[in-house]
Order: C-alpha cells, then sequence, then structure tokens
C-alpha cells in the first residue's frame, strides 16, 4: 500500500482522486477499490454532488454580483507600483549618500581643523623667548601695547613669565624714569615696548642693584 | 465572417502580454518595469478579488485587501523565489491575501469586522436598494449559507474554488497536514449543501 492510502481516510482520498492530484500508482489502486467497492462508489458519488453544488452557488453568487470596475483599484495600484520603483531606485541612492559624510560634517569639520591650526600657531607664539623674559615685556617681534593684556591671559595686572606664573608689574625707578624712554615710567600708559628697550632696561637694573649690594656691604 | 468583423473593426489585441508566464513577468517587474506588474494584478484581479469579497464580506474591504495584498507583493517580491515555492507566483499571491484578510480578522475583531462588513455592504449597496429588492431569493440563500460555514472550511473551500491551487499547496499555504485541509473540504462541502436545502 502507499502512504497516501494508508495515510488518508476515505473522504480526502475521494477528494485527491476528483481533483486528479494522486499520484498515478494511487490513482490506479483508488480505481481497483472502487470498482470493487460499492459503498465507495455512492460515497464518491456524494462528493460529486455536494462539489458540484458548492461550486454552482459560487458560480451563481458571481454572476449574480459582478465585480467592482477594475480601472480605479488598477489606477491606484498602477500609481502604488510607480512610487515603489520610484522609491526603490531611491534606495540605493540613499545608502550611498548616508555611508559618505554629509556636507555639514565636512565644512564644519573644516571650520574645526582651521581653529585648531589657529590655536597651535597662536600658541607657539605667544610663548615668551625663553628665560630672558621679563615683566612688561614680549618676543622679539611681537609688539605689545603695554599695561594690557592679551584675551587669553588673566588680568593680573602683571605679566606671565615662561612657566606661566604671573608675576607683579615692575614699578618704575628713577632711573628709568629719567631715561629717554618717558613712556616707560608709566606701566599703565599706552606704549610699544621692544625687546631692544626691555634689554637695555634690564642691564640699567642690574647695574642698580649691585650698587644697591655693594653700598650694603660697606654699610655692613 | 463574425471572425474576419471582429478582427478588422477590434485592434488585435497584445497576445504577447497575455502569453508571458508569470515569472517572466515578475522578472520585468523587478528590473524596474511596472508595466509588467500590472499585467500580473490584472491577471489575478477577477479570481483573487472575488476571493477577497467571499472572504471579507464586503467589496469594500475586498478593494483595500486588494491593494494591501499588492503593496506586500511589491515589498517583498526580490525574496520570492518561484522554484522553491510551491503553486508558483499565484499560490504566494493567494497566500498574502489570506494572511492580509486574517490580520483584518484578528486586528479587528471578529465581531467587529462582521459589522463593519455589514455596514459597508449596506452603504455600497444602498443606491441600488432597489435591485436588492430584486435580488432572488436563492442568492441571498447561498450567500448567508456560505457566511455561515465555520471560519477554516471555508477559507479551504474559498481558496479551492478561486485559486484553484492543488489540495497540497493549500494545505501548505493553511500550515495544515494534508489531511486536515482535505477534511475541512469535505465538511465545508456537506455542511453548504446542508444549508442550501435548509433555507
Amino acid at each position: 500500500m502507499k502512504p497516501l492510502l494508508q495515510h488518508l481516510e476515505n473522504e480526502s482520498l475521494l477528494l485527491l482522486y476528483m481533483a486528479g492530484e494522486l499520484p498515478p500508482a494511487d490513482r490506479a489502486e483508488v480505481e481497483s477499490l472502487l470498482v470493487r467497492d460499492g459503498g465507495l462508489r455512492a460515497q464518491l458519488q456524494a462528493l460529486r454532488a455536494a462539489e458540484s453544488s458548492s461550486f454552482a452557488a459560487f458560480a451563481q453568487l458571481d454572476a449574480a454580483e459582478p465585480l467592482q470596475a477594475a480601472e480605479p483599484a488598477m489606477r491606484r495600484l498602477s500609481r502604488s507600483m510607480q512610487q515603489w520603483q520610484i522609491d526603490r531606485l531611491a534606495r540605493p541612492a540613499k545608502k550611498a549618500a548616508s555611508r559618505s559624510m554629509p556636507v555639514w560634517a565636512w565644512s564644519s569639520g573644516s571650520a574645526v581643523a582651521a581653529l585648531l591650526v589657529f590655536c597651535i600657531w597662536w600658541g607657539f607664539h605667544s610663548q615668551p623667548i625663553g628665560k630672558e623674559q621679563v615683566a612688561g615685556t614680549r618676543p622679539a617681534g611681537n609688539q605689545q601695547l603695554a599695561g594690557t593684556q592679551p584675551n587669553n591671559e588673566p588680568a593680573t595686572g602683571g605679566d606671565v613669565i615662561a612657566d606661566g606664573s604671573p608675576v607683579a608689574p615692575v614699578s618704575p625707578t628713577p632711573a628709568a624714569s629719567d631715561s629717554s624712554d618717558s613712556a616707560s615710567s608709566n606701566p599703565n600708559s599706552m606704549q610699544i615696548v621692544t625687546v631692544d628697550s626691555t634689554t637695555q632696561r634690564l642691564g640699567e637694573l642690574e647695574s642698580m642693584v649691585s650698587e644697591d649690594l655693594s653700598t650694603v656691604n660697606v654699610g655692613d | 465572417m463574425s471572425v474576419s468583423l471582429r478582427a478588422s473593426t477590434f485592434p488585435a489585441p497584445a497576445p504577447v502580454i497575455e502569453a508571458i508566464s508569470d515569472e517572466e513577468l515578475l522578472r520585468r517587474l523587478r528590473g524596474g518595469e511596472t508595466s509588467a506588474g500590472e499585467t500580473l494584478a490584472k491577471r489575478y484581479y477577477p479570481s483573487l478579488m472575488r476571493y477577497l469579497v467571499r472572504v471579507a464580506g464586503s467589496n469594500h474591504l475586498a478593494e483595500e485587501l486588494h491593494q494591501q495584498t499588492w503593496l506586500s507583493v511589491l515589498e517583498h517580491i526580490d525574496k520570492f523565489d518561484a522554484t522553491s515555492s510551491s503553486g508558483g507566483f499565484k499560490a504566494w499571491v493567494f497566500r498574502i491575501a489570506t494572511n492580509k484578510a486574517n490580520d483584518t480578522w484578528r486586528s479587528r475583531g471578529r465581531e467587529k469586522a462582521a459589522k463593519a462588513g455589514l455596514k459597508l455592504v449596506t452603504e455600497d449597496e444602498a443606491p441600488n436598494a432597489s435591485d436588492r429588492l430584486h435580488r432572488s431569493q436563492q442568492e441571498e440563500r447561498l450567500k448567508r449559507a456560505i457566511e455561515q460555514l465555520p471560519e477554516n472550511q471555508r477559507q479551504v473551500l474559498l481558496l479551492r474554488y478561486y485559486s484553484e491551487m492543488k489540495f497540497v499547496e493549500i494545505a501548505e499555504m493553511l500550515g495544515c497536514p494534508l489531511n486536515t485541509a482535505l477534511g475541512r473540504m469535505h465538511k465545508a462541502m456537506l455542511k453548504l449543501k446542508e444549508l442550501m436545502g435548509e433555507t
């Protein structure tokens, strides 16, 4: 016996037989059974009658209820298909666009990079030139208005030496006030201090200190 | 004589389109030819719509389900493999339509949907109320008898009649054993016959 004949009930077998969906071997087997078994033949007749009446009922209903015109539905469907096609074509482009960096990222990235370069450049150029740097002075070539502070430095009233710690402003000395550089006598006045004048002042200060020390020693 | 008259009167239809297989139309649709999709939709419109009308109980709901079915077809068209799917494209479309109808039933609730369907039917047919009066009692009886069938039995019967799918394919689509699908078909036919005789 074939598996289908073993496992299926009579009605199921007969339905498959009626539908012509049995394998040839099973079909032959069922036909031989139908020849031998009158009850099975009656069952087949009843099934055929039930099927034809059911299908006739559907056919009758379909004939009585004509379908709505297909055109509006087809037009809607056609629009949907065109939209689907547009979306489909746009999808790879969207994917590619999402993979690459957006324009705003490029522009803002460039701006940040330029700012960074500027800050580094500013950092290097605003550094004092070694240990010689003293209060109220600036590196060579970087002229600065004395008594004013750059924006990025704390307003201490003094200056910043190489290690970044603020020092008290040097009060003008009589020698300094007597010097030809009259502007340097007033540290709050607006004046240009160059490296040359600073070194000159430094020399004067050193000589004054050594003179004071020598007088102290002599006194002792 | 009549043949030559028809031939001379009407432009010859496009036999090429009708002769093209579902698989070929699908291939073209995948390639971006939307007219191929329209041809497919037209090809299955009568059987699919009739099936959906019987399942949903109203033309309005059936049309909505028809639209949803085709949108789903488009959405999953790249995943469909005609060689691995038994029953081919037609079985696939009917499976999607059945799932959509089942989803509608589930989401709305059977009673609510039945009421809505009834309401829609009334609204749809309100302008033709006079026609309804002329509809034969026999048709009303048939309709009521079909609607009285248990859902699972009705589904097998409708699929068998409208999709002309094989029982094996129907069983596979519904996710039940072949014997169960055949049993439902058998019961549905007997019940329908009985209901039509009673009413």
